[in-house]
């Protein structure tokens, strides 16, 4: 496991949660739910990445969890982003479209004549 | 999520075992596959398909669930934590506000265990630096001292020079050793930019260095080759006089300065650690320490010798005991006609700590330590009964807690937690008092007690003292929760209503600890009351002279010029005249040194004419003494002392105590018998007169066995014992030590203004001095006493208001069926009198059984003398009967018809 790329993935899965989460208060399946709909099935990210990332953030406090029933009257853990959470959320997403804006930019630049 | 604090309980506390978060994690996990399966199979894909695709979806289950684990325990325990906390904070904050709406449970609360503490940990303070603490050496721990007690001649002498080279080479305990004297000396100023001053010199062998692991922050220590000069070339500087005297000019090693007129080179700067035993010093000078010169009986020396590893002070002495006969041999010169033998004479050794403190501040410290720990638990008694008494008043906050189903645990953290702010608060008081009596202590402390410079209180003592209150209060919580407990059922909360009357039980408890109080605080008085005593008949000894009206000074001549008996002679009658002369001088004089300022050490004196004993010498004080002295100190002497013509003449005599004459010619008349002091050149006196009780050591010690020699010896006689540091008495009693000093020092300047006079002070208080450490163990234990005093008067005070406050009810139909108040009055001081009365027999013999600790600090008094148990018994009795007036007037002033309606 490289580790760069695993914190990488792991920061893009944390907004991805955040992201779903600030709709509303859901459980893990919803939130599981969201981002395989969200992108149309065009990346894959296990399921149990996203509770690692859930459970994550719970203790650093972005996001709270208590047990409800789901509509099929299941028991369930549901999960709601704290005030942090929100703060986190804005921040991260400030950061992720800096990094595509700039990802874009090399992507799409024509290389310029150097001086050698 | 918080809701119902009340359902939950079970539930919260499941989740803080293992098996609940780990099944809140598979509940949350299968859950979701579930979800997923069914998801899958809605979309028309096969059971065993759907939940081969879930599985694959999802990854590695059971490494997923436990990194979760992981997670959520650490979670768990950082939320208990946080719990536990804020819980802690609200009943503190409750507790607080609580005790300040009560500040007259609260008040003497704090301030009798902050009392208790405070002596508490201001004695443990000193016991630690003056006794428990290591002496600031390395090595420190095999360091002894060496003394040469003589049973036969009940007195201790020190080691001499020949024994340091014998020692050091026949004795296998001894790794090192060495020799050395404090003393003083004048640092002669350039008569420019320095003046002249006394300083503290150490007079040592050059292994001191080595034995106390004294290493020269500059040049070189001390070396053998030093010892070898009569008298000394070489100096080692302390670095305080370096600094402070010479700038910390790093050239003046090699350089010379002039002490007493001697030219010493200075070769070393020691480091600013650097002292005896007993303490710092400013120059380190060589003694003369020759092995190849001839063996002296003197034994003046203190020794220090590092012990080899393994052995301690005790295997040290017996490895040592056997080389002490053999020294009759191989030292002739010093021990002839088995002396050795026949004066007991051996070698203690002793660890160096035993001997810096001394025994006597030992045992004082340990005793006072008893003492304030007696105190301490009569503190705890008040606090214990006051938290009873008010838990008594909140039985029914308790009683309504307990029947919402408040748990035990609860409950107990309700008391505990009282407990411990009220010690708490009572430490931060105490520490603040004892920084404060510490300070007090150290400027009364007698110069004395050693170590006292090392005192130093700070974090430790904090730390000390937070630690113990929190003890003491978890203790104190535990203990009031489980003395209230038995109360907590239903009959309580019936009788909680106020029933007329109290149980046995609430009383029996409460009148325990008082009783426990009144019978501590005895045995406090009656140890104050015997050292009072003692301190009483101690002062009422007469010491041999009449020191009022008499003001003493040191005068220190420079030894270099001062070198021949001629000069130091016609200087002392020239001073002595001079000093007759001031107005309202009546007397004048000069002695080597002062009595009861310590043991002026023994000296063997000799008589060819020897009484029918046939006993020929006896090793005693020896004093040289200018004439005039006897009668500046009002010391009458039977035949006469010399005068200055005899002196003139060579015909002084010597002056003999009626004690050394019953030893020497027992029931025979002493005056013109010839007697010789310490060498055979000294030459021989004839005993002109004899005086009766003189005491040295302190009053307390035994009478002075001793010969007063005339200052000045006899012509061409030994040099060694020229006085030329002397004390002046001036008898002039309208003249304060203040006044006087001026007008001495200019008739000294005028006779050399390089002579420093130094030390002014009056001689009551040189015989004070001699009672200080015993003056210090009395105010110590008095003010331990009082206190213990107080706070059994608080007790008896808290206990009886609060029986009448129970009994107001029953008092009311007393009066209402024609009690009157002088009946209701002996009714409560009664009850308050026997609790007392209780105290004291118990005390009493509590007093009789512990007061022998005291022993030797006691004089003249029996550690069972009926006149100081007498006085504090009833002392006790009028404090307790003091303490219930004010409920006593409040009783009897009950309105009956007030008193009946109820609450």
């Amino acid at each position: 496991m490289a580790q760069p790329e695993l914190d990488l993935l792991q920061g893009t899965l944390d907004v991805l949660v955040l992201r779903a989460l600030s709709w509303g208060t859901m459980h893990g399946y919803a939130v599981a739910r969201f981002i395989r709909e969200g992108s149309d099935g065009s990346f894959r990210i296990l399921d149990g990445a996203l509770y690692t990332s859930l459970h994550r953030m719970e203790e650093r406090g972005w996001i709270s969890s208590s047990w409800g029933l789901s509509d099929r009257g299941k028991r369930a853990k549901f999960y709601q982003l704290t005030a942090a959470g929100r703060k986190a959320l804005r921040a991260e997403s400030a950061s992720w479209e800096q990094y595509v804006a700039a990802v874009a930019k090399v992507m799409n630049a024509a290389p310029t004549p150097s001086a050698t | 999520m918080d809701p119902d604090p009340r359902t939950p309980s079970w539930r919260r506390y499941l989740r803080f075992l293992r098996p609940d978060t780990d099944a809140d994690i598979d509940d949350e996990l299968s859950f979701h596959l579930a979800e997923r399966i069914e998801a899958l199979r809605a979309e028309g894909i096969g059971d065993h398909e759907a939940r081969t695709r879930a599985l694959a979806e999802f990854g590695d289950v059971r490494a997923v669930r436990q990194s979760l684990q992981v997670i959520d325990r650490r979670m768990d325990q950082r939320r208990a934590r946080g719990e536990w906390l804020a819980n802690a904070i609200t009943r503190m904050r409750h507790a607080l506000r609580v005790l300040l709406r009560q500040p007259g449970f609260t008040f003497p609360a704090v301030v009798t265990l902050a009392l208790g503490l405070a002596s508490t940990v201001a004695i443990y303070t000193l016991l630690d630096t003056i006794v428990l603490r290591a002496l600031p050496f390395p090595r420190a721990d095999r360091l002894v001292a060496l003394s040469s007690p003589m049973p036969k001649l009940d007195d201790t002498w020190g080691i001499a020079r020949h024994q340091l080279f014998y020692y050091k080479e026949n004795a296998r305990s001894i790794e090192d050793m060495a020799l050395y004297r404090r003393n003083e000396a004048t640092l002669i100023g350039d008569g420019a930019s320095q003046y002249s001053e006394r300083v503290r010199t150490a007079v040592v062998s050059a292994g001191i260095f080595d034995v106390l692991g004294i290493v020269p922050e500059m040049g070189r220590a001390l070396s053998p080759a030093d010892n070898l000069e009569r008298t000394p070339a070489s100096v080692v500087l302390s670095h305080a006089l370096w600094s402070r005297r010479f700038g910390g000019d790093r050239t003046i090693v090699g350089r010379t300065i002039d002490v007493e007129g001697l030219s010493l080179s200075v070769v070393g700067i020691a480091p600013p650690t650097a002292q005896l035993p007993e303490g710092p010093v400013d120059l380190w000078l060589p003694d003369y320490v020759d092995p190849a010169a001839a063996a002296q009986n003197n034994h003046v020396r203190a020794a220090v010798a590092l012990l080899r590893p393994g052995y301690t002070a005790e295997s040290a002495e017996r490895d040592i005991a056997p080389l002490v006969p053999r020294m009759e041999e191989v030292f002739p010169s010093a021990y002839p006609n088995h002396w050795i033998t026949n004066s007991g004479f051996r070698t203690a050794v002793v660890p160096l700590r035993d001997d810096v403190v001394g025994r006597t501040v030992m045992r004082t410290l340990w005793i006072l330590l008893a003492g304030v720990l007696l105190v301490l638990v009569v503190a705890l008694a008040n606090v214990a009964n006051l938290l009873l008494v008010r838990a008594d008043g909140r039985r029914r906050e308790v009683l309504v807690r307990s029947a919402l189903g408040a748990r035990r645990g609860d409950l107990l953290a309700l008391h505990v937690t009282d407990a411990v702010l009220v010690t708490v608060v009572a430490g931060l008081v105490a520490f603040v008092l004892a920084r404060l009596a510490l300070g007090a202590l150290v400027w009364l402390a007698p110069q004395g007690i050693p170590r006292l410079a090392e005192l130093h209180v700070g974090v430790g003592t904090a730390m000390l003292m937070l630690s113990l209150s929190m003890v003491l209060g978890l203790v104190l919580g535990v203990l009031t929760a489980r003395a209230t407990r038995g109360e907590q059922d239903h009959a309580a909360l019936r009788d909680a209503s106020r029933g007329l009357t109290l149980t046995r039980r609430q009383v029996g408890v409460r009148g325990a600890l008082v009783v426990a109080q009144v019978a501590l605080a005895v045995v406090l008085l009656a140890g104050a009351g015997l050292m009072l005593r003692s301190f009483q008949k101690l002062r009422a000894v007469n010491p041999g002279f009449v020191a009022d009206g008499v003001t003493t000074m040191e005068v220190a001549l420079p030894s270099a010029r001062y070198d021949n008996v001629q000069r130091v002679s016609d200087f002392h009658e020239q001073l002595v005249a001079a000093v007759r002369g001031i107005p309202g001088v009546q007397d004048a004089s000069l002695v080597e040194q002062l009595p009861l300022t310590g043991r002026t050490g023994c000296t063997g004196v000799v008589t060819n004419q020897p009484g029918a004993t046939g006993r020929n010498e006896q090793c005693v004080t020896t004093l040289q003494v200018a004439p005039g002295y006897f009668e500046a100190m009002r010391i009458p002497v039977r035949g006469a002392a010399s005068t200055w013509d005899d002196l003139h003449r060579a015909s002084a005599g010597a002056v003999v105590t009626s004690a050394l004459a019953e030893v020497l010619w027992p029931g025979e008349n002493p005056l013109g018998r010839t007697i010789r002091c310490c060498s055979v050149d000294s030459g021989w006196f004839r005993v002109t007169g004899v005086v009766d009780k003189l005491y040295d050591a302190g009053v307390d010690a035994p009478q002075m066995q001793a010969v007063f020699f005339p200052l000045v010896p006899v012509p061409g006689g030994d040099l060694q014992w020229l006085a030329r540091n002397v004390s002046l008495v001036v008898r002039a009693p309208g003249l304060a030590p203040a006044d006087l000093f001026p007008l001495v020092q200019r008739e000294v300047g005028r006779l050399d203004p390089q002579v420093p006079v130094t030390d002014a002070r009056a001689l009551s208080d040189v015989v004070a001095a001699s009672m200080a450490n015993r003056t210090f163990t009395l105010y110590l234990l008095a003010a331990a006493a009082a206190i213990a005093v107080l706070l059994s008067a608080v007790g008896l005070y808290a206990v009886i208001s609060y029986v009448v406050g129970h009994r107001l009810g029953e008092i009311g139909i007393r009066m209402a069926l024609g009690a009157r108040t002088t009946q209701v009055a002996r009714l409560v001081v009664g009850q308050s009198l026997v609790l007392a009365l209780v105290g004291v027999a118990l005390g009493v013999g509590g007093a009789l059984a512990t007061t022998r600790v005291l022993g030797a600090l006691l004089y003249q008094v029996q550690p069972r003398d009926p006149l100081v148990l007498a006085a504090v018994s009833a002392m006790l009795v009028t404090i307790a009967v003091v303490a219930s007036l004010a409920p006593t007037w409040r009783a009897a002033h009950v309105d009956p018809a007030l008193a009946l309606r109820g609450e």
